[in-house]
This record gives structure tokens, C-alpha cells and sequence, in this order.
């Protein structure tokens, strides 16, 4: 036999489910390492292993991150610290030993001693699938799953950089939308003086002369020359005194008519601190409010679950409508007239809060223009005024953002603020806007000084927009000269991605056809399963099958919830197969939970067919299925974790399989649990036998079949197909007519039984000595009928035993 | 599907794309991935350079 292993051994101590002493899953068997599978109840720890197994490799345990459950959810609750830790033993001498440690004052980063990282190089995809990482595959969005997949088969990286590139291009549109954005401002700008939209150099240039030319000042014909005529055109203004004031004055006036007008905050923080400070008086009412939202997401579940008897927060039972008594309490709490009066408040909150920082904006544009300059007497109360206002605004408008439940109840915005200095500012905008109106107008009766502040403000506004423009556009080509490579290489490594991508699917595609259809043989009307990838805009991955002879892409809104699996579950081993190449070791926990018992099987024989040279660790909880697998691979290791203990973690023994456990009951003198224990198998391998063979059953209405039913039909095919005086037929006749075997099928469900062991011993070996004359010694599976030819065959798959 | 580093060091060396572009995409890739930050950093300068002197 071939030492096919990976794994020598597995241990682990204070892990989940799993505390001390060590459970430990030896692979070893006879000097060779062997698969290893565990039969287990729901709740035995069977989970703790394929977790243990994520953590050391990753360092986290997805499901549980997604149900909420860190990292400090890893360690036994009794587990002190260092003994929490897992340790596997691989063959391959390059990676020996890894340990993982939990270490609890840095609890994300597991203390690892061995060569974790040259595991990584081997194991690309991982090597574990449980039940409920199947099921959340084939339910996830088909864009989803291109994702999953492609970052399993190794391509994580590359699609990181993809979407990295994608999140760059929005990037750059932003900053081209901003240029844009200030490009149509500096348009309008020119636009207000010059009475049209900047075109070039000249015309800017023809603009300009205008007013230069009503200044006497010699003509521009170079754009350089600008700046030497617009401070030859400063110079004017400076060298007379009255226009240097009218140029100041006019600065203020268009300063000031920022500032105003400026909205009146004082009532609506009176009647915001009103209703505030009668909202805040009762603390324990407002704390009923986090009550509401519990309620009202509770009624949300039970609706969207439309499970009306049970409550959604702790699973228990309830008489009567849940919603209809969930209402109730609400009403009871009064809770919807206190939600009312809480809504309107953050109404007045939110309106509040952006009525100051309105202003805010308004002091922070006027004050540092303010500050640089002399002022008259109004004006410098003004300035004292918004230096005094702003902190006060800007602490209330902090306070304000926190939301109503934060607001510290003792803050007063009342007398936060002097509400004296905001009348102060309100009141005079007519007195400082008459008092700016009363100077200009003083001074601009010089109709010469008047125009020549005119044409001073226009050219200097016209060459700062036109600045503005010119080099905004300047920008805008550079940007856009940048994007065009960025878009060009952005494109190229998509695509060289996605033919990447597509290559691998290819590869596992094949496979994953090969499996599903194991898997789905008996469904007649499903056929050419393939997996489709979309990789143009929208990346996606989806199954496309035949239904009834016609294409079906996406399958799903066909497909069973088992048949999902099957598709799930292929790629599945088809990924672990193609992309661990170097690593033929895989860890099953309970994936066979969702197919139908007729489809178990099939499990088993794509694991003979294409996973014979592979080292496999499984779980289940599916006795028979368990007796089924060990036929095929009697030389697995078997194990049973029989209880699970608070203290210790799950109990484990060696495997039996049902005739192992029959006979330890008829040992015991446990007539009623043997009985129990071979009826059920034998219904089983009955029902197998039946159907391999085409024998047709009694139909009844319950669509229950008992012993003695199948084991009719099972004895009149093979009469049948045998004739009477085959050694089989007249073995199953004599088996069938036993008094002792009529008892047990009348008797076997009941809790006492009228036999007894000796009894049930003889019945089990009876039917042992049968078994053994149809079950091949080579591939370990039962005889089945076909006709080929207008010949009638009964025979074993493999074709060893033929009848 | 080749290490996305050497993609990009091949798109730098193939002549292809605007010398100065691909370099900096080149410079932003790294192990972790791409850095668009970085990357957008870069072009704000290059944005500030094209304005020259004027």
C-alpha cells in the first residue's frame, strides 16, 4: 500500500469545543498513514477539529468572525494561558511541525513555531469544506462567488490590484470633476466682468485694453505685459489718498455682503433649549427608547421569518400572536409618543446645527479680511463681536452634532452664547451697510476716482480669473493626459487577469462537471452541468445546465437546495484537487447533511473514483453512511466520539461500524438497542438492494417501507432472476420465513421487545451469511440488475462478482 | 498568472505606455497591492508642475 498521508497527527488543547487532556487524531495505521474518519453526534466537537485546523493556517475562523464571535471566543472557557493550542504533524520534513499558540495579550496574532509559511506555499485553496461553508457558497451572489473562487485559486492579489486600479479611475474622475468644478467658477467670474466667457490670450488681451485705454494707459500687446500696466494702474490709485479708501471701502462693502444677510438663530435656540431641557428632564423614559428599536427590529424578524410562536431573541415558544404582544408592550411604554417628541427634536437639532455653521462659514470668511486692516469705530465692535461669537458657535455646534441622546443635559445653549452680541450684529447690518454706503458714495462723487476704482477692481478681477482659467486648463490636459495611460494599463492588467482567471476555470471546469454528475445521476431531466464565467463588467460565476433539454443559465432558480450542494460540493473538490496539487489532503465536515440518503453514496464514489491517492480526514453523524464508507475504505481509520464533556472536550474511541456495534450490545445483553441497531441498517441495505436490483416494493400511501415489505420484494426478484433453486434464493427464503425473524420485524421500533439476544444473533447471522454472497470482496458494494444486449445481468460495479 | 509585480516591471520595460505614468503605477505596486494614494499624490504634483511659470 502506498503511504499516500500528509498529516501524522493532529493535536489540540483548549480550543473551542476541545480542553484538556489533548485530543489527538493519529493517522497512523499499521506503519502507514491512513484517512481518518469520525463518526460524531451534532454537538460531540466534531467542528472544534476543521476550526482549529483554519486558525492555525489563517490565524482567524471566518464563520464565527461572521457571526460576530472574535477571536476571544477560541480558547476553552476552563483553558488557562498557554493551553490553548493546535499542532499538526505533516510528512513533508520541509514544514515538520506547526504549532499554534493563543496568545491572549495579542489575541489576533497566534504565537507560531514551525514553517507556517512554506504551508502557505502549498496549500493555495483551502483544504477543508464543512456543511455550512457549503451552503453559504451557493447562496452567495453570483459576483460574489467569482470572487471567492477566483481569490481561492489564487488570484487574490491580482484582484485586490484591480479593484485598487478601479478605486484610482474614480479617484482621478474626482479630481477632474474639482478642476471642472473651479474651471466654471473662474468662468463666471470673468464672465460677471468682462460680459463673456474667456477665450484666449487676444481677446483677454482686447478686454483689458478697454479699460486701459480709458485710464491712458499704453495699450498690452503681450500677455507679459499685463502685470507691468495693471501696477502702473495701482500706482494711480495709490498716489491719491481718497482713492485708496474708496478701493478699501469697496473691499469691505463686498466683504460685508457675505456676512449679511445672516439668519436670526436666537429664537430657535430658545425654543431648541426649551424642548431640549423638557426632553432630558426624564432620563429613565429616554433609556425606554433603545427598548423601541428592540421591538421594532424584533417585529421586523418574526415578519421576515413569519415564525409567529417563537421569540426571534431567545428561541422559546410563545402562546399566542408574538407581534400582536409585542405591540402591546410598546403601546405600554408609551414609547411612540416619547419616539414622537424625539423625532421632532432632532429635527430642530439638525436645523440648529446647520443654521450655525452657516455663520461659522460667514466668520470665517469676513474676520481674517477684518483683521488685516484699520477700522472705523462700528466696524471694530463688529470684529470684537464675531471674535467674541465664534468659539461659543462653533462649541455649540460640536454639542449639537453629538445627537440628542448625547448632549450633555447641563449644557445651556442659552447662555452659552451672549444672545446681547447677536442682536448686536443683527441690528446693525442697516447701520454698517449705510455707514459703508455713506463713505463710498462720499468718495465716488469724484466721477474721475469713482471709475478709475472702477476699472482698477474689473482688471484686477479679470487677470485673476483669467489666471485662474488658463491654468485650471492646464491642469485639466495634464490630468487627462495621465488618465489616458492609467485607463490604457488599468485595461491591459484587467484583462491579462481575466484570461488568468478563465484559464483556471477552465481547468477545474471540467471536473466539476465529471463530480456533479455523480452526484446528480438519477436526476434524468438535469444534464451537461458546466460553470459559466462572466468576466466583461460585471465579473460573475454561474452554473449552467441542461433542464429538460433545454440551456439554463443561471441554474439556480432550478436547482434543489441538494442539488446546489452538488454543485458546491464539485467545485469544491475539483478547486482542492487542481490548485493544492502539492497537498492531497482534505478535511470533510458533514457535507453530506443536505442530500437526500439516496445521494450519500454518491460521495463515495466520486471519493474511490478520483480521491483514492488523497489523505481524508471526514466527520459525520450519518451512522449508516458511516457503515457505507467503511466498506469502501476498510483500511480508514475509524473513530467515534461517543459524548462530549464540559470539562474534557469530546469523548473519542475507536469506530464501529453496525455489525461491530450489534454485536457489543448482544455482548451487553442489550436485545432492544441491538434490534434497534440492525433494523435500522438492514432497512437500509434493503432499500439499496431493492432498488439496485429493480424490485418493485408494495406501494403503500405512507411512503414507509418495513422489513418485511422490502425483504418480500428483495426475495421475489432474486426468485425471479435466479430461479428457486439458486443457493441465494433458498437462503433469503429460509431467512424470510424464520419465526424468529418474523418476531423482530413485527417487534424491532417497539421500546421492549419480546426476543432476545441469542435470538437477535441468529437473525443478524443469518442475514450476514446472505450479505456476504452479494457483496463483492473487491469494490465492497452490493449486486445490481441490468439488461444489456436483451441479456439480464446481475453483478457487482466492478464486475468481480457476477451471479 | 504571473506575479502582478513582474506584469508591471514587463509594462514598464514594453515600451507601451507613457514612460513617466507607468513608472509611477510601477512604483505604487508592491506587495500589498496598489497604492492609490500614493499614486494620487503623484499626480497632484505632476498636475502642479504643468502650470509652470505663467
Amino acid at each position: 500500500m502506498i503511504d499516500m498521508g500528509e498529516i501524522q497527527k493532529i493535536t489540540i488543547a483548549g480550543f473551542r469545543g476541545i480542553n484538556t487532556p489533548p485530543l489527538e487524531i493519529d493517522f497512523h495505521k499499521e506503519k502507514l498513514i491512513q484517512s481518518v474518519m469520525i463518526y460524531g453526534t451534532n454537538g460531540s466537537g466534531k467542528s472544534s477539529i476543521v476550526d482549529a485546523w483554519e486558525w492555525l493556517y489563517s490565524g482567524k475562523i471566518e464563520h464565527l468572525a461572521r457571526e460576530g464571535a472574535g477571536e476571544r471566543a477560541f480558547p476553552h472557557k476552563e483553558a488557562k494561558d498557554g493551553q490553548t493550542w493546535v499542532e499538526i504533524e505533516f510528512t513533508n520534513k520541509e514544514i515538520g511541525k506547526i504549532r499554534a499558540e493563543f496568545n491572549s495579550s495579542r489575541i489576533t496574532m497566534p504565537k507560531i513555531e514551525g514553517n507556517l509559511s512554506k504551508l502557505k506555499e502549498i496549500i493555495l485553496y483551502p483544504c477543508y469544506l464543512r456543511y455550512r461553508d457549503l451552503t453559504d457558497f451557493v447562496y452567495k451572489r453570483k459576483a460574489e462567488k467569482y470572487e471567492i473562487l477566483s481569490r481561492q485559486m489564487g488570484f487574490g492579489n491580482a484582484i485586490d490590484i484591480q479593484n485598487q486600479l478601479q478605486s484610482g479611475v474614480k479617484r482621478i474622475e474626482e479630481e477632474l470633476n474639482n478642476l471642472g468644478r473651479d474651471r466654471d467658477s473662474s468662468i463666471k467670474e470673468y464672465y460677471d466682468v468682462a460680459d463673456e466667457e474667456p477665450k484666449d490670450i487676444p481677446s483677454f488681451i482686447n478686454t483689458l485694453n478697454i479699460v486701459f485705454k480709458r485710464q491712458t494707459i499704453p495699450y498690452v500687446k503681450e500677455i507679459t505685459e499685463v502685470q507691468k500696466r495693471l501696477e502702473k494702474l495701482r500706482e494711480y490709485v495709490e498716489k491719491d489718498e481718497k482713492s485708496k479708501k474708496l478701493q478699501l471701502w469697496k473691499d469691505i462693502q463686498r466683504i460685508i455682503s457675505q456676512l449679511y444677510p445672516m439668519e436670526d438663530i436666537h429664537s430657535n435656540i430658545s425654543k431648541f433649549q426649551e424642548k431640549f431641557t423638557e426632553f432630558k428632564q426624564d432620563e429613565e423614559e429616554i433609556s425606554k427608547l433603545i427598548l423601541l428599536e428592540l421591538y421594532e427590529k424584533g417585529i421586523g424578524a418574526i415578519e421576515s421569518l413569519k415564525i409567529y410562536n417563537r421569540c426571534p431573541l431567545c428561541d422559546q415558544p410563545y402562546e399566542g400572536n408574538l407581534i400582536e404582544h409585542i405591540k402591546t408592550k410598546k403601546d405600554h411604554l408609551h414609547l411612540n409618543e416619547l419616539n414622537k417628541r424625539r423625532e421632532e427634536l432632532e429635527k430642530r437639532r439638525k436645523e440648529l446645527s446647520l443654521s450655525i455653521d452657516g455663520i461659522i462659514r460667514k466668520f470665517d470668511y469676513v474676520s481674517p479680511y477684518l483683521e488685516g486692516i484699520e477700522l472705523e469705530p462700528l466696524l471694530i465692535q463688529l470684529k470684537e463681536n464675531l471674535k467674541n461669537l465664534y468659539l461659543p458657535l462653533k462649541e455649540c455646534k460640536n454639542m449639537l452634532e453629538k445627537g440628542i441622546e448625547n448632549i450633555d443635559k447641563k449644557f445651556n445653549f442659552l447662555t452659552k452664547l451672549d444672545t446681547k452680541k447677536i442682536k448686536f450684529l443683527l441690528d446693525s447690518e442697516i447701520k454698517i451697510k449705510e455707514e459703508i454706503s455713506v463713505r463710498v458714495g462720499r468718495l465716488e462723487k469724484d466721477e474721475s476716482r469713482k471709475a478709475l476704482i472702477d476699472d482698477f477692481q474689473q482688471v484686477t478681477k479679470l487677470q485673476a480669473s483669467f489666471l485662474k482659467w488658463k491654468r485650471l486648463n492646464k491642469k485639466i490636459e495634464k490630468l487627462k493626459e495621465i488618465m489616458v495611460t492609467y485607463e490604457e494599463v488599468k485595461n491591459d492588467y484587467i484583462e491579462e487577469t481575466k484570461k488568468s482567471v478563465q484559464i483556471s476555470f477552465d481547468a477545474i471546469s471540467y471536473d466539476v462537471a465529471a463530480y456533479f454528475k455523480i452526484l446528480e445521476q438519477d436526476s434524468k431531466v438535469l444534464d451537461d452541468p458546466k460553470i459559466k464565467l462572466y468576466s466583461e463588467k460585471d465579473k460573475a460565476v454561474e452554473l449552467e445546465i441542461i433542464f429538460g433539454g433545454n440551456v439554463i443559465s443561471p441554474a439556480y432558480k432550478y436547482l434543489s437546495e441538494s442539488q446546489l450542494n452538488s454543485f458546491g460540493l464539485s467545485i469544491f473538490f475539483a478547486s482542492a484537487k487542481h490548485f493544492n496539487h502539492n497537498f492531497k489532503f482534505i478535511i470533510l465536515d458533514d457535507v453530506i447533511n443536505s442530500f437526500d440518503t439516496y445521494k450519500r453514496p454518491k460521495v463515495i464514489d466520486i471519493l474511490s473514483k478520483y480521491f483514492s491517492d488523497y489523505q481524508i480526514l471526514l466527520f459525520t453523524h450519518d451512522s449508516i453512511w458511516l457503515d457505507r464508507l467503511q466498506r469502501s475504505f476498510p483500511q480508514w481509520i475509524r473513530k467515534r466520539f461517543f459524548g462530549w464533556d464540559y470539562n474534557i472536550g469530546p469523548r473519542i474511541e475507536t469506530g464501529k461500524n453496525s455489525y461491530e456495534q450489534i454485536d457489543e450490545f448482544i455482548i451487553q445483553d442489550k436485545p432492544t438497542e441491538a434490534g434497534w441497531a440492525f433494523g435500522r441498517y438492514l432497512e437500509w441495505v434493503l432499500q439499496e438492494l431493492c432498488e439496485n436490483l429493480e424490485a418493485s416494493v408494495r406501494y403503500n400511501r405512507r411512503n414507509e417501507f418495513t422489513l418485511s415489505e422490502l425483504v418480500q420484494a428483495f426475495r421475489a426478484r432474486i426468485k425471479k432472476k435466479l430461479e428457486s433453486d439458486h443457493p441465494i434464493t433458498k437462503m433469503i427464503s429460509v431467512f424470510e420465513s424464520n419465526i424468529g425473524f418474523r418476531n423482530f420485524c413485527d417487534h424491532w421500533k417497539e421500546s421492549e421487545t419480546n426476543y432476545s439476544s441469542p435470538e437477535i444473533k441468529n437473525i443478524v447471522q443469518e442475514w450476514k451469511n446472505i450479505e456476504s454472497k452479494i457483496e463483492c470482496n473487491k469494490c465492497h458494494k452490493f449486486i445490481r440488475y441490468e439488461k444489456m444486449d436483451s441479456h439480464e445481468h446481475i453483478f457487482c460495479p466492478c464486475g468481480e462478482l457476477t451471479l | 498568472m504571473r506575479n502582478p509585480i513582474v506584469w508591471f516591471e514587463e509594462a514598464v520595460k514594453s515600451g507601451k505606455y507613457k514612460k513617466d505614468v507607468i513608472v509611477e503605477i510601477r512604483e505604487c505596486i508592491s506587495e500589498e497591492g496598489f497604492n492609490v494614494d500614493k499614486f494620487i499624490y503623484w499626480l497632484s504634483e505632476q498636475i502642479e508642475k504643468s502650470i509652470g511659470d505663467d
